[in-house]
């Protein structure tokens, strides 16, 4: 099976088989554009080493997962947030790994991480009171308690 | 390590998050979270999110907004997410009742008007023939939720070439009957102002000529297009008349609901409009046959009313209320009523052709009605369901027990001693074998979709009431009574309550007030319960629980001969609440049950009030208004407003003369939430146009 080179922001190179890098439309497109298996490593300037590892054994655990249906409508998308339960422990990282996958795989074009990872989000603020958002994400309240008793008055309607 | 992913995020993945969430008040309730928070949640970066919320939820609303920021000429429309806040917000306040008073404004026109209101705009006219009221010019207010917080409202002054004889606002559309020399109709987009417009010749034809031609032809004479009448209105003397549209189609009756007629009249086709004229039901008609052919007065001793609705689907509902003897009332004042709908091709949906509602009298109640016949029909028609509310003539008698625990004073629609009902008239699912409960809607236009059950009538909630909180208000008179905004078990029962009064004046005569009031009443669940009483002695005086009690509520033996399936089928219940009371019911006693009957009976139902379900007081606006002048008091509401018409005295300096008519028209807008700081005097922009 053939192999591709994939080099990290912080220039680190990690030999991947081109069927799991192409899990990515990014680097899909760009083999593509070559036309052949590329010597040289493919650099991903976005993606630091520690993240770009996480990406690669998302996709090397999913590389026989069908492709996704192309353009789906997100109007029309069912919105649940069900996650598997691999992905749910992949996805159990520091909230700032969790940021940079999402991002990873928004740059590299990787949509059913993407959603994974949004998903994984969403769950994590759905149905919170603010407090409990601000302890999940360690936010730091900085209105002070006028200006927040003056938001509390004007949304009474939309509190519990 | 914490991230705070949400804010920080780029724009395309917050809302590729926020698309897994469905519950806007909670974007609502995180602007307290930080600052940063508050200002993502208000940012117009997450407008497509919220363009996807008004569009999934509102989709009225979101059809009329589109349409209006698809026109240049009007001015800056509001982003979705402050519509989406507008709308979420009213539709909280209106589930908590909440109301007040907006302002005010006169319309130019003097003397009495008729006005039409619907999804933000107001329409209104003086159909008068009195002084100087113009009678060829509509007055069109947008009160548009899309509207900008302003105290300046858009107005249109619409003149006619004839005189205004109907009106009728749907959708964003207002559709007008003029009649010049033939009776012109046009639909007009409220938005855009583009406008359609056509002739129909009405044929007027007196009782006499209408039963020859039908005895000659039968019904087909006047439906029948090969006979070159299909698209000819029928009118008959002394027939009420309607006149609705729903947007996009225009239907009008003045035969007695005998027939009616619907043009297509689509603002952006060039299509030619083509009426089509219809019977509603030849038993209706047969039976009006036979009352003007054995009976010349009839009219005089039968007091009818009639009622015709359009809905989105082009499905049309007519009831003709009243006493009918003929029909099959035994007593004169037991009620019938006719009810029928009809879909756009004519052809009717095979709903339960009459209803007899209340149920038959129980003769064993015995006595002659003081004040209990049943004298309103209030109707709501709302999303495809068209809603009845009616003060029966009669109880069941499974409800004769529950009126005795009750106060007699409690019940609304301004009969005072009996129960209200809310009836529900709802398209029923048809069971396919192989696709399962279909709605017609999920057939083909040319499937022949008909079966008897297909429409049921049914109560909202057999236990569910609307208390007027007070004594005071117990002792007013209803005028109108609406749900808003929609059917649900814990809809909202808005309504307008009258009290005249005479208030003494020192030295002068007495004065001649209507005390107005706009009262927003929230259901209050009755539970059922079995008592059993322990044999009565000394040591005991206490009626232990019963553990074999019903604490359902609802067990079928007091639904007497209607299901109580109508929350179940109710797909557009948003709230998707209610029959919280029958979940959580006190079995308390109220005192009510330690007569020396109870104590010695066994495994008796009664009805009680779950206390912990009574609501509070709901909203009360309240207005003092001229007796004299505000006989016609008229209102309409929808999620947007509430829109009361009544009538103001002109000032007249000393030494003038008072001008004829001396009263101009005030609109009161009452607005869903908490109180504003003061009433608005509203400014009206006029642009003209011609119609």
């Amino acid at each position: 099976m053939s192999q591709i080179i994939l080099l990290s922001s912080d220039n680190v190179e990690m030999k991947v088989d081109k069927e799991v890098a192409e899990r990515s439309i990014l680097i899909k497109n760009m083999l593509e554009d070559v036309g052949e298996t590329p010597d040289q490593a493919i650099p991903i300037p976005n993606v630091n080493e520690g993240v770009l590892r996480k990406v690669i054994e998302w996709c090397e655990h999913h590389r026989n997962d069908p492709p996704p249906p192309a353009d789906e409508d997100s109007d029309s998308r069912k919105k649940s947030t069900d996650i598997e339960e691999w992905d749910q422990k992949f996805m159990q990282v520091d909230q700032e790994m969790l940021f940079e996958i999402i991002l990873a795989a928004n740059y590299l074009d990787i949509k059913p991480l993407l959603d994974v990872g949004c998903k994984t989000v969403a769950n994590m603020i759905k149905g919170k009171s603010p407090e409990e958002i601000r302890k999940t994400f360690n936010i730091q309240n900085d209105f002070t308690p006028e200006e927040e008793d003056q938001i509390r008055r004007e949304n009474e309607w939309a509190e519990e | 390590m914490h991230k705070d992913i949400l804010p920080l995020s780029p724009v395309d993945i917050q809302l590729e998050i926020l698309s897994y969430l469905d519950d806007y008040r909670s974007f609502i309730r995180w602007t307290r979270v930080s600052k940063r928070w508050r200002d993502f949640v208000r940012s117009p970066s997450l407008e497509p999110l919220y363009r996807r919320f008004v569009d999934g939820n509102w989709p009225k609303e979101y059809k009329q907004i589109s349409r209006r920021r698809a026109c240049p000429t009007n001015s800056r429309t509001p982003r979705f997410g402050e519509i989406l806040s507008t709308l979420e917000r009213n539709l909280a306040d209106i589930k908590e009742g909440r109301l007040h008073e907006a302002g005010t404004f006169v319309i130019p026109q003097v003397g009495r008007v008729e006005f039409c209101y619907a999804n933000g705009y107001l329409a209104a006219f003086s159909p008068g023939k009195s002084g100087t009221a113009e009678r060829d010019i509509i007055y069109v207010y947008d009160l548009s939720i899309a509207l900008s917080p302003t105290t300046v409202i858009n107005a249109r002054r619409i003149k006619c070439r004839g005189k205004i004889k109907h009106i009728s606002i749907a959708d964003g559309y207002m559709a007008s009957m003029i009649q010049d020399r033939e009776d012109r109709t046009n639909l007009v987009d409220l938005i855009t102002f583009a406008e359609r417009s056509f002739n129909s010749t009405v044929q007027n034809l007196d009782y006499s000529t209408y039963v020859s031609i039908l005895n000659d032809s039968g019904t087909d004479s006047f439906t029948n297009r090969e006979k070159g009448r299909s698209s000819q209105p029928l009118q008959l003397s002394n027939s009420p008349e309607f006149f609705r549209t729903n947007g996009s189609h225009v239907v009008f009756s003045a035969s007695f609901l005998t027939h009616y007629t619907i043009w297509e009249v689509g603002i952006n086709s060039d299509a030619p409009i083509i009426g089509n004229s219809y019977s509603l039901d030849p038993f209706w008609n047969g039976f009006l046959v036979y009352m003007w052919t054995s009976d010349a007065t009839w009219d005089k001793h039968l007091p009818l009313s009639y009622y015709l609705s359009l809905d989105e689907s082009c499905d049309i509902y007519t009831v003709i209320d009243g006493y009918l003897e003929e029909r099959g009332c035994f007593y004169d004042y037991d009620r019938y009523l006719c009810r029928y709908a009809c879909r756009m091709d004519g052809k009717p949906y095979r709903m339960k052709m009459t209803a007899v509602i209340p149920p038959y009298r129980n003769p064993d109640l015995g006595g002659p009605p003081s004040c209990s016949i049943a004298r309103r029909l209030f109707s709501f028609p709302s999303g495809g369901q068209n809603l009845f509310s009616y003060s029966p003539a009669d109880t069941k008698d499974e409800e004769k027990e529950a009126i005795d625990i009750f106060p007699k004073d409690m019940i609304i629609f301004g009969d005072r001693t009996r129960f209200s009902r809310i009836v529900v008239d709802k398209k029923q699912p048809r069971h396919d074998e192989d696709r399962g409960f279909l709605y017609h809607d999920d057939f083909p236009p040319d499937t022949e979709f008909a079966t008897e059950w297909e429409y049921n009538i049914q109560y909202l909630d057999q236990h569910a009431f609307y208390r007027f909180p007070t004594a005071e208000m117990r002792a007013t008179r209803t005028s109108a009574a609406k749900l808003i905004p929609h059917l649900s078990p814990t809809s909202v029962l808005w309504q307008v309550q009258i009290k005249d009064e005479q208030i003494p004046m020192d030295g002068d005569e007495d004065l001649n007030v209507r005390k107005v009031q706009i009262v927003g009443l929230k259901p209050t669940f009755l539970v059922r319960e079995k008592i059993v009483y322990k044999y009565h002695d000394n040591e005991s005086s206490n009626a232990p629980d019963d553990e074999d009690h019903n604490d359902e509520g609802n067990d079928g033996e007091g639904n007497g001969d209607r299901n109580n399936d109508s929350e179940n089928n109710n797909s557009g219940n948003r709230e998707g609440e209610g029959n919280d009371g029958q979940e959580s019911h006190s079995r308390e006693n109220n005192g009510e049950d330690n007569d020396g009957e109870d104590e010695y009976s066994e495994g008796r139902m009664r009805y009680v009030f779950d206390k912990k379900n009574v609501p509070e007081p709901a909203s009360v606006c309240k207005m003092v208004l001229d007796h004299e002048l505000n006989r016609g008091l008229k209102w309409d509401g929808d999620d947007q407003y509430i829109v009361l018409r009544h009538y103001q005295p002109i000032p007249v300096s000393p030494g003038e003369e008072p001008p004829v008519p001396s009263f101009s028209t005030m609109f009161t807008l009452f607005r869903y939430g908490d109180e504003a700081d003061a009433p608005i005097s509203y400014n009206i922009r006029y642009h003209e146009a011609s119609s």
